[in-house]
């Protein structure tokens, strides 16, 4: 009443006064509690962190990957393409002399290694690309007899100055590059100095296509002829006029479809990771969530002075709002900055990943993209500040009277707990509508998180129905005491507890998707591999350059004693209409059956299969186009465009883009290629497989070609080993998210143990020795612990489910069993117990360290 | 999303390029002197497994119209002045030239491997228009993409090509809407430079070459402009000359002067120009008669002296404007470009132009067509800047 009159009189002075004052009071406020301030910051920083370093790593690998398609393409607007075997270097010459078509270069493409150095091997014609590049800045400083060098010498390669660096080269010196298992030995001829553009040369070995043709063995063939045709109504003209005279077979593409086809490939890839570091950064904002509710809660009475003295809810609204956006804004340029240090990391193992699954690609530093910082920025502003919200609300709202009321919010909260709840339930509805009707994998994971936010919304009043029944339960008075506490403080409790499940079910659900998707692959392994030992190859690197067996060590080989049987593999990529297949040429011995498991098949599909009749597609290649048994796929054959009948669908997870069986036999009457990448070899005494081992390795040392000979155990082994690295990032993002999740609990409990810290001293001064002290903390924390980790188990199979059925079919068309280890709920059960105790010591120790008095003094 | 990164890349190919371009003009000594337009890549040391020019030899046709691959340069040079029916004037230049990088093929397993390169120019000069173009290419002698090739005979580059049989030549060549398909018959037989075809191009021994021309061709065709085409006739002139030797350490250019006289007499004369800017006492020339008949001008015979100049926008000053004196033939021509821009600022910059001349043989006036090669007076740097294969002006 008293401010209502004061306040028009003094308001002007007042308002200038307290907003200063107050301005200050709310800084020292938030300088009392540092950990809490610590907390608050060290969340948001760690979530935007993560969003940060993953959208920074995602964004470097893309541009490397883009700028080497650049360097590789260069001004070319169009590629001629052929199938399997390459094309004939024969319509090179055609093209320049019957075409005139000037504006056009070979290409002869492969990749090699030295040591760690995977080398992206470009064989060009100097000589042609003068005519191809007219206007063009060349950039290079070399010696003017590096041409003839590059011409005359079959060993001579540029580099660019980066990649010389890192391999410790000097033009003039020698360096051994593997090739397809033949070692070549190459020399320095001089450096692509560029300053302007060494990332885009990263990587990149240049020799005479001559050269190239020579240490790769590709010898007649080009992987492609670049062109550079003019737009408009010439070029269309051009474009009818080089499509008629093409050989079958040999197509006419834009040179962007073949890298966008690369790129789409990895989007599923890039999805996921975004999606994970979505996470991180959503619990990251429980933290917020949960500190300025604390703080708010801290302050009603100073808030309550503070109106009572005639500061207007404006003048409070913005103080409050200017507290926020400073925590913000330190924890977002906290996050940034870890984000770029975590962002190197991770780019690392990105870049693995994408050369395990996709392509190979040289992912050299990490690329600060503003744009991505920009994104984390807002994402970590904006965010904080919605978390804020509903403090700012409370705390504006609130009419003075009320604010020195300290249970109000309390109350409010145990009203809001239900609606809250229900409103989960309505989230929980849209999530399961989105994730049913929307079909691509944003939707997926749009309705995912819709479902895991609803979910963590009931958290706060099933912890507090639970705790309140179990405090009438409860025998031992100082457990009825400290539950009932719990209840009342459900306003932190609550959220505290539903950040913790939200980590530990994300946790379980990952780790039980990983789980079941590793004993698929392995089970896939098991039914998969049936020669005792392989011989293969290597790649001269994805993409086109598959590696290729030399006829005569392949038959050196096939003739050794003790190999009953055998399967010959040819690996292949067509593209057709901007879009890549890989294709796997199967070729079985008499008296070998194929068995491959099958998802669906017609019947009768292994002999439809053995007699040519048609192919059997893998499941992710069915889930992409929409193929089924008894459809027709359509694969670009050196005869031109050919239908081919789909006889079954069959289980792969080794490659996520999809892939064509087909026999051996049927290949051959539809592609030139006769050659052979690898041979699965039947031992008639399947225990001396070391021996043929070791004569295999001896044959291929003779023939100058070093292959990978491995039993199908090692295999196996090294499969799983690759696909344990390819989730290395998602385990990461898992345990950080876990860690953000741990905070927020720490921080509850913090602050849960502050503002009960007079009433424990009460019960201190009334007798209660430090052991009930350390019991009540133990009691709660458990509590919190316990529901955390009890409500994350069903959340986190529900979650596995999601991420199985919904989400990896949608980004990569796999199917698998749905696996959930024992362990691990066991393990989700412990991690939340050890959390929540481990955050309760501090609180705890604190409590029973200082004499009651002086906590009663100091409230 | 990378609005920040995205730049326009300067690709491989433009690196290339500048590889290319700078093999032209190797890093030292400084490429002030246009040079041999045969040693396309740079100065190398004499290798001794190329055959060398050092005494006469016997020709014979058509074999010695084909390659002499144990030679390091060679050329096929043809030029020409040209009317179309309304009376419009044209030049015409087509040249191919191959130079060995080693003496030898090398051991190799690619069709691709070649230690043969061909480069070609071709130029049209349109009078009336006061416009010339002029292209450039480079192929390497391997896979059928450039070569020499005798029955029939046949020096291509690409879609450029030279043939020969019994009647004469036939030269075909195009780019960019510019294009002439002329058929050439000889109205003199073959001429012999120098002595007996050995030409000297420099008192030091091993500095010569094997030289022979056809001066008088008679030219029926087409000729394509991006404006039209035009049926063409005409005069050329066909210079053949292969060496394994480059200019001499103290020359930096020559003047070449190729002319066909109304009555009937073909002069040919090459003034080689030293650092201190006199004349080697190597250069020289040949007087043809309407029958045929050559008679070899030594230095001495021939006085010549810049009339006028011309800078080019690019840099370097020509004398195109020329006063050439035979005084023991009694003949005096003054000679004038048809038109000024005939530069070709290509690997090596040079002018190579159609020119009229007007003068007196004995007490008879004569006018007369040609052609004139200024070599030296440019230099090629800056060629780094730009990638040029080809250009107007």
């Amino acid at each position: 009443m008293i401010p209502a009159k004061i306040s028009p009189a003094i308001s002007p002075g007042i308002s200038w006064w307290g907003t200063s004052l107050f301005t200050r009071a709310g800084l020292r406020f938030l300088g009392r509690h540092p950990w809490q301030l610590g907390l608050a910051l060290l969340g948001v920083a760690l979530g935007v962190a993560v969003v940060t370093a993953v959208s920074l790593a995602n964004d470097s690998a893309t541009r490397a990957f883009r700028l080497s398609m650049e360097a590789v393409n260069g001004t070319a607007t169009h590629q001629i393409v052929a199938g399997p075997a390459g094309l004939d270097e024969a319509l090179y010459r055609r093209l320049r002399l019957e075409w005139s078509l000037r504006e056009s270069s070979p290409v002869l493409e492969a990749y090699g290694r030295s040591g760690d150095e995977v080398l992206h091997l470009l064989g060009i014609d100097p000589l042609a690309q003068a005519g191809m590049s007219n206007a063009l800045r060349p950039a290079l400083a070399v010696r003017g007899d590096t041409l003839t060098t590059l011409l005359l010498r079959p060993d001579a390669a540029l580099l660019s100055a980066r990649t010389a660096g890192r391999l410790g080269l000097a033009p003039g010196d020698g360096f051994e590059v593997e090739f397809g298992g033949r070692r070549q030995r190459l020399v320095l001829a001089g450096l692509l100095e560029d300053e302007d553009s060494q990332a885009l040369l990263d990587g990149l070995l240049v020799m005479d296509i001559a050269a190239a043709q020579e240490v790769t063995g590709l010898l007649g063939v080009l992987s492609w002829i670049d062109l550079r045709l003019p737009e408009g109504a010439a070029g269309e003209a051009l474009k009818t006029r080089i499509r008629e005279h093409l050989p079958p077979g040999v197509r006419l593409v834009t040179a962007a479809s073949r890298s966008t086809a690369q790129l789409q490939m990895s989007r599923a890839f890039h999805t996921n990771l975004t999606a994970m570091s979505l996470l991180a950064l959503l619990v990251g904002l429980y933290l917020i969530y949960n500190t300025m509710n604390f703080l708010t809660l801290q302050r009603r009475r100073q808030l309550g002075i503070l109106r009572l003295l005639g500061v207007t809810r404006g003048e409070l609204l913005r103080q409050y709002l200017f507290e926020t956006l400073l925590l913000a804004a330190a924890a977002t340029a906290l996050g940034l900055l870890a984000g770029v240090i975590l962002g190197r990391g991770l780019l690392h193992l990105v870049g693995r990943t994408l050369n395990d699954l996709y392509f190979q690609l040289t992912v050299g530093s990490l690329q600060l993209s503003p744009s991505a910082l920009l994104l984390a920025a807002l994402l970590g502003l904006s965010g904080t500040l919605l978390a804020a919200l509903p403090a700012l609300l409370e705390a504006t709202a609130t009419r003075p009277a009320q604010a020195l009321q300290r249970t109000r919010l309390e109350g409010r909260m145990h009203h809001l707990a239900p609606r809250l709840a229900l409103a989960g339930a309505l989230l929980v509805v849209a999530g399961t509508l989105t994730l049913l009707l929307g079909p691509g994998l944003t939707a997926g994971f749009t309705g995912l998180f819709l479902i895991i936010l609803g979910c963590s919304c009931g958290v706060p009043w099933i912890a507090g129905r639970t705790a309140d029944v179990l405090s009438r339960l409860a025998p031992h008075l100082l457990d009825r005491l400290a539950l009932r506490s719990l209840a009342a403080g459900l306003s932190r409790t609550g959220i505290a507890t539903a950040a913790l499940m939200l980590a530990l079910a994300a946790a379980l659900g990952v780790g039980i998707m990983i789980a079941s998707f590793r004993i698929s692959v392995a089970h896939w392994l098991e039914a998969t591999l049936h020669a005792d030992l392989y011989v293969a190859a290597p790649d001269l690197g994805t993409g086109r350059a598959h590696g290729t067996l030399d006829p005569a060590l392949q038959q050196a080989i096939l003739d050794l004693p003790g190999i009953r049987a055998h399967s010959t593999g040819r690996r292949v990529t067509l593209e057709r209409e901007g879009e890549l297949i890989d294709l796997f040429a199967l070729g079985l011995s008499p008296g070998l059956q194929p068995r491959y498991p099958l998802r669906e098949a017609l019947p009768g599909v292994w002999e439809d299969f053995r007699a040519g009749r048609g192919i059997l597609v893998s499941e992710p290649l069915a889930y992409a186009r929409g193929l089924a048994p008894g459809a027709t796929l359509v694969l670009p054959t050196d005869g031109g465009d050919r239908p081919f009948r789909v006889l079954g669908v069959y289980y792969d997870y080794g490659n996520p883009a999809g892939q064509v069986l087909m026999d051996r036999a049927l290949y051959e009457r539809h592609f030139r290629d006769r050659a052979v990448g690898g041979l699965g070899l039947y031992l008639t005494e399947p225990e001396r497989a070391a021996q043929i081992q070791a004569a295999v390795r001896r044959l291929a040392a003779v023939h100058g070609q070093a292959l990978r000979i491995r039993s199908n155990n090692e295999i196996r082994a090294r499969s799983l080993e690759i696909f344990d690295r390819t989730f290395t990032i998602t385990r990461v993002l898992r345990l950080l998210a876990v860690l953000v999740a741990f905070l927020a609990v720490f921080g509850a409990l913090l602050a849960l143990q502050l503002e009960r810290s007079r009433e424990l001293a009460i019960l201190r001064a009334a007798g209660v020795t430090r052991r009930g002290v350390w019991r009540i903390t133990l009691v709660q924390t458990g509590f919190m612990g316990l529901t955390a980790a009890l409500l994350a188990l069903p959340m986190g199979m529900l979650l596995a489910q999601l991420l199985i059925f919904v989400i990896n079919r949608r980004a990569f068309g796999w199917t698998m069993e749905s696996h959930v280890p024992v362990d691990a709920l066991g393990v989700t059960v412990i991690l939340g117990l050890t959390a929540a105790w481990l955050a309760a010591l501090y609180p705890a120790w604190r409590q029973t360290r200082l004499p009651p008095a002086r906590i009663l003094r100091e409230e | 999303m990378t609005v920040f990164c995205f730049r326009y890349p300067p690709s491989v190919k433009a690196m290339l390029l500048g590889l290319l371009l700078l093999a032209g003009c190797s890093d030292s000594p400084p490429p002030e002197t246009g040079g041999d337009l045969g040693a396309l890549l740079g100065e190398v040391e004499d290798d001794p497994g190329f055959a060398r020019v050092a005494g006469p030899r016997e020709f014979r046709f058509p074999e010695d119209h084909g390659a002499h691959p144990a030679y390091r340069n060679e050329w096929w040079y043809f030029t020409g002045n040209l009317t179309a029916d309304g009376g419009r004037r044209f030049g015409y230049q087509l040249v191919i030239f191959r130079t060995a990088l080693t003496p030898r093929p090398p051991a190799r397993t690619s069709a691709w491997a070649a230690h043969q390169v061909y480069m070609a120019h071709f130029a049209i000069t349109d009078v009336r228009a006061e416009r010339f173009r002029y292209f450039e290419r480079f192929a390497r002698g391997a896979l059928g993409l450039a070569g020499v090739r005798t029955s029939p005979l046949r020096i291509w580059l690409e879609d450029w090509r030279i043939e020969g049989d019994s009647e004469g030549w036939r030269l075909i060549a195009a780019q960019d809407g510019h294009a002439i398909d002329l058929r050439l018959r000889p109205r003199k037989p073959i001429v012999l430079q120098g002595e007996q075809g050995l030409s000297r191009k420099s008192l030091r021994p091993g500095h010569a070459s094997y030289y022979y021309s056809q001066t008088r061709l008679e030219t029926r065709g087409t000729l394509r402009l991006p404006s039209g085409d035009f049926r063409v006739a005409g005069s050329s002139w066909l210079d053949r000359e292969w060496s394994s030797s480059a200019l001499a350490t103290d020359q930096v250019g020559w003047d070449w002067f190729a002319l066909q006289l109304d009555d009937g007499y073909d002069l040919m004369f090459y003034r080689l120009r030293r650092k201190d800017g006199s004349a080697d006492p190597a250069s020289s020339g040949t007087l043809v008669d309407p029958e045929g008949r050559a008679t070899h001008l030594p230095f001495e015979a021939v006085r010549l002296s810049p009339r006028g100049h011309w800078t080019s926008p690019r840099g370097g000053r020509y004398p195109l404007r020329w006063r050439l004196q035979v005084p023991e033939h009694d003949l005096i021509l003054d000679i004038a470009p048809l038109l000024e821009q005939q530069e070709l600022d290509v690997t090596v910059r040079y002018w190579e132009g159609a020119v009229t001349v007007s003068g007196r043989h004995g007490n008879r006036a004569v006018r007369g067509r040609g052609y004139v090669e200024l070599t030296g007076y440019a230099t090629t740097a800056g060629r780094t800047s730009e990638g040029k294969t080809g250009g107007d002006g």
